[in-house]
């Protein structure tokens, strides 16, 4: 009995050791970090910025729900310090910051574009050697500066910040034109011989951010001051009579690359297409078009819309939806130690919209219709896989196929993957089928 | 209290799992992918196969000699002094495996979760543990075991069946790792990382009804070789090769990357109280396996005793390594790969030795 009783104490004795502070650190005593940026120093190797809430404010406007009136980047510690690693960077931070500084919920991680065309692969293996970072941290290369990417940002919908641009990422499952990358896939795909990485893009618009600096200096008590960006349009439209509309050009939301949408108003950020990386090499860009025939080819596309000039009417567009049909199908042949790639996609389409009301109804509309979203498609594609070829950087996983060839590692390794990619042919197929017309199939003839 | 103390076959059966299974949470895993590059659960797969040959022909040998422990037949065999000499091996055998798990434990704790806790504190609590079950004895030990089978599967199978959706099975590819034969012969070299399965030998005569074995022991092997092969697959398809080859913890390192949607994530905590949990276990047992060992040698009856020293000395060999890397280099090399390759041919070679001596003596005539 009395061995039941020192039994029992001992396991409520352990129970106590086994309850919370894992790291001997109180939750108000610490800084938990949102986000981090690495930017090319000017008096060190690197600048680290990082973004930490403030939790009583942050708590407090949540409980209000009256974000809206608070300006965000209030509820954020926003600082950044120059180290020759981002590990001394965030030693040199905690000297004068209270709270201990905790990278255990960072969410994102924003690289310069700079940065990433020298090379990130040791900055790579630093977060992954890192047990406090999670692998499952996105990652995001700006254009321009990355410490701006937090300064400037204000997400409006959003309080919290990290929620902003993981929520963003999730909308790739909508319009395709993005993509979200992790730091573990991406550290994989840098040490892998058989495919290599793509990080989204993010940047500032310019336009936008002037637009609402003007419109804080009015706030603010400032004189009005004519937008230059603003004014230039308002002397276009007056100057010119209203365009015809068959004359304005008409180029797909994807073509853009992030910092350049035609759009006002909003977060001045904006998300669209991918940097390619060779290894840990930033090689070149794909634009939001490219990024979805990327998310086609790799499997991870869920949703998109395209436009076309509508069958027989080459004045009006028509704009479908496309959803995965079959998965798509990836090989690699080789003849004479010469790559061939195959790609098949098959993607289903539902009419979204169409500007004339011209019979869908005919097999003939129908087949034109799927004809030209395909061409599309396989323009898209093959551009992207042309791009990536002269940069011999497969993002697409024809090496993870190709290597199917070898029956060892070391003779995969002696055929040199990358060189081979550059020069091989490809054979794609792009197959659309037409499901549904929406709610309105088509013009009723009444006599 | 010896009657008392012993074993069933469940438990015994639920105790050898215990034992060879544990090898998966640690760097095991990683140590077969340097063996074997990408094809590592192929070396797994050998080295599993040829673990149960050797394994079986002990087994198959010893099945002659029921109720005897195997101290006794070794001395029959090779007579005292060299028959000592094998047994004492293979206590020092399990010493060293009690040791270097137990401190491969603390390091891979102080790594991935509480990071400002000495090593020392979390040695001490599971020698704690060890002692605790040294005095409950085996068939406590052994219940333990059988009980916690259940969430030793769960720990298993989370991070597998959770991270399907991230498999990558071309990257499977190539299918030899560094050719066939190289692959396959690296892993029947690395036998020894199963050879903890001499345990079954050892607890042979302590069994409550006379059950085989061979049988449990080929069972235990085969569950385990399971488990490993399953984890070293999955790693192998989440991780491409020299990734693989380069993380400390695999087992670990799988179980970071689950996600359930966008809601429920870092489940590594979960799944690090069941590792944690087994390897306890695992230390108790091998701890006690050094005791048990050492016991049958010099005949001591009564176990208890020697228990306490038995453990300050893990402890003392637990903190003879300066680093983690030490510790995975000294555990897989010199302890695993040299040390349980050995402790699992003696009894199969002790075994061997006594059937031809057997057959020869019946050959003459003489005594069977």
């Amino acid at each position: 009995m009395t061995s039941h009783r020192i039994m029992a104490a001992a396991v409520l004795a352990l129970a106590l050791c086994t309850s919370g502070c894992g790291r001997i650190s109180e939750v108000d005593e610490t800084a938990f970090v949102f986000t981090i940026t690495l930017d090319p120093g000017e008096q060190n190797r690197l600048q680290v910025g990082i973004r930490i809430p403030v939790p009583r404010l942050v708590g407090k406007i949540q409980g209000q729900a009256a974000g809206a009136t608070t300006d965000p980047q209030s509820l954020y510690l926003t600082t950044s310090a120059q180290a020759p690693t981002i590990m001394d960077s965030i030693a040199l931070m905690q000297t004068y910051l209270s709270r201990r500084i905790s990278l255990e919920h960072t969410r994102s991680i924003v690289v310069a574009e700079t940065l990433a065309r020298a090379d990130i692969e040791p900055l790579m293996r630093t977060l992954m050697r890192e047990p406090q970072l999670r692998s499952t941290s996105l990652l995001f290369v700006s254009k321009g500066t990355a410490f701006r990417i937090l300064t400037e940002n204000r997400p409006v919908l959003e309080i919290n910040a990290s929620k902003y641009a993981e929520l963003i990422t999730y909308w790739q499952d909508v319009t395709g034109m993005i993509r979200s990358t992790q730091i573990g896939e991406f550290y994989n795909m840098m040490i892998s011989n058989a495919m290599d990485g793509v990080i989204p893009l993010v940047a500032i618009n310019e336009k936008v951010l002037l637009a609402r600096k003007q419109q804080e200096r009015e706030k603010a008590g400032g004189p009005v001051a004519p937008d230059p960006a603003r004014a230039e349009d308002i002397q276009a439209k007056q100057e010119k009579p209203a365009p015809n509309e068959d004359a304005v050009p008409k180029r797909t939301p994807g073509s853009f690359l992030p910092g350049h949408l035609p759009r006002d108003g909003g977060n001045v950020l904006e998300f669209m297409g991918v940097a390619v990386f060779r290894k840990g090499k930033m090689v070149g860009e794909l634009s939001g078009n490219e990024t979805l025939a990327l998310n086609l080819l790799t499997g991870r596309f869920k949703l998109a819309r395209v436009t076309v000039h509508e069958p027989g009417n080459p004045n009006k567009l028509a704009t479908t939806v496309i959803y995965p049909g079959r998965p798509t199908r990836l090989a690699v042949e080789l003849t004479d130690g010469k790559p061939v790639l195959h790609a098949r996609i098959v993607v289903d389409a539902d009419i979204d919209s169409l500007e004339s009301s011209s019979e869908m109804q005919s097999a003939v509309h129908v087949a034109e219709l799927e004809r030209l979203v395909a061409q599309q498609l396989h323009r898209w594609a093959e551009s992207a896989i042309t791009k990536t070829q002269a940069w011999q950087a497969d993002v697409f996983g024809f090496g993870q196929k190709a290597r199917r060839h070898f029956a060892t590692w070391d003779e995969w390794e002696k055929f040199d993957w990358a060189s081979h990619y550059k020069e091989a042919e490809l054979k794609l197929e792009v197959k659309v089928n037409l499901r549904r017309t929406g709610l309105i199939t088509g013009r009723v003839t009444t006599r | 209290m010896e009657n008392a103390n012993r074993l069933g076959y469940q438990e015994y059966l639920g105790l050898l799992i215990v034992s060879t299974s544990t090898v998966m949470f640690f760097d095991t895993p990683r140590q077969f992918f340097l063996l074997g590059a990408n094809a590592a659960w192929l070396s797994v797969v050998a080295a599993v196969v040829t673990a149960t040959v050797i394994y079986g022909i002990a087994g198959l040998a010893l099945e002659q000699y029921p109720g005897q422990s195997f101290a006794d037949i070794a001395v029959q065999v090779l007579g005292r002094a060299l028959g000592s000499a094998a047994v004492l091996f293979i206590s020092l055998y399990f010493a060293f495996v009690a040791a270097f798990t137990l401190r491969i434990l603390s390091e891979s704790i102080v790594t991935t979760a509480l990071t400002n806790l000495p090593i020392s504190v979390i040695a001490v609590v599971t020698l704690l543990f060890a002692a605790y079950a040294g005095h409950r004895g085996w068939n406590a030990i052994a219940k333990s075991c059988w009980v916690s089978l259940p969430f030793l599967a769960l720990a298993a199978f989370i991070p597998l069946v959770l991270t399907v959706e991230t498999w990558m099975p071309d990257i499977l590819f190539p299918l030899l790792g560094h050719g066939a034969m190289r692959t396959l012969l690296s892993g029947a070299q690395a036998a020894g990382v199963m050879s903890d399965i001499v345990l079954a030998i050892i607890l042979a005569g302590g069994l409550q009804k006379p059950v085989s074995p061979l049988k449990a022991g080929v069972i235990a092997l085969a569950l385990s070789g399971f488990l490993l092969i399953s984890v070293v697959l999955a790693v192998s398809m989440v991780f491409p090769y020299p990734v693989a080859a380069q993380v400390t913890l695999p087992y670990y390192s799988l179980s970071r990357t689950l996600t359930i949607g966008r809601f429920l994530q870092r489940l590594e905590a979960l799944t690090l109280l069941l590792w944690a949990f087994a390897t306890v276990l695992k230390v108790a047992i091998s701890a006690m396996g050094c005791v048990t060992a050492y016991a049958q040698v010099f005949g001591i009856r009564d176990r208890k005793p020697i228990i306490l020293p038995t453990l300050s000395i893990v402890f003392a060999l637990s903190m003879l390594p300066g680093s983690f890397f030490d510790t995975g280099h000294i555990l897989w090399l010199w302890v695993r790969v040299c040390g349980g390759a050995v402790s699992l041919i003696l009894p199969a070679l002790v075994a061997v030795v006594a059937l031809v001596r057997r057959k020869a003596a019946q050959a003459k005539g003489g005594p069977s």
